[in-house]
């Protein structure tokens, strides 16, 4: 799985920590997320998304 | 100033009390560990003290940077525990279960066919020391897994 959400926090200007509290996670979760090593809960994935106003398929791109 | 709006429904009360309640437990099981290291101790039975003792240090190399960063997590308001983590818990305590299952059928074979003649606590000892050690390694692995 890939992720744009680095590139959308550093657009937003956001730490990967600032990004962590605001939606409840650690920050080793944001790392690995960024890295596209962690599969979010869907509720962890629409939280990011509304961060950033966009859509979960946006931020992350599932590969077959 | 960026606002911070926790919109992941982490909720600081809650994690202040597990965090006094972890804090509990694990003053718990090192006063334990204290009580059967005397006890041990005072019978003479200074060998069998090294399975406590191992035990013990185990549990405060672990505990202590851990809680020392949870304490620092909740004071900034960031959740010390949270999904992952949460999953990474389940699945090394589902992996860890299952192993130590074909590890207590492993000694109790060994003890039946004569292979081994340990008192009964040794075994459970054993059981315990071995499921810690096996907890922390599937931890490491889940944690380290990619795409997990």
């Amino acid at each position: 799985m890939k992720t744009r959400i680095k590139e959308k926090r550093v657009k937003k200007g956001l730490t990967q920590e600032e990004l962590a509290q605001k939606v409840g996670v650690r920050r080793e979760t944001i790392v690995f997320l960024e890295q596209g090593r962690y599969n979010p809960s869907l509720r962890l994935a629409h939280n990011i998304a509304k961060v950033f106003k966009k859509k979960i398929e946006d931020l992350f791109i599932f590969e077959e | 100033m960026l606002e911070i709006i926790n919109i992941g429904g982490g909720n600081m009360k809650t994690d202040k009390i597990r965090l006094v309640l972890m804090t509990v437990v694990f003053v718990a099981v090192i006063a334990t560990s204290a009580l059967l290291g005397i006890t041990l101790w005072k019978k003479g039975q200074i060998v069998d003290m090294i399975v406590p003792g191992v035990i013990a240090v185990a549990i405060v190399a672990i505990f202590i940077p851990f809680m020392k960063g949870a304490y620092g997590a909740v004071k900034k308001g960031i959740p010390f525990e949270d999904e992952r983590l949460e999953k990474i818990k389940t699945h090394a305590a589902a992996y860890t279960y299952y192993v130590s299952l074909y590890v207590m059928l492993g000694l109790a074979w060994l003890s039946d066919s004569g292979r081994l003649n340990w008192e009964s606590r040794h075994y459970l000892e054993a059981t315990i020391l071995i499921s810690a050690i096996l907890f922390g390694l599937f931890a490491l692995y889940f944690s380290r897994k990619k795409d997990f």
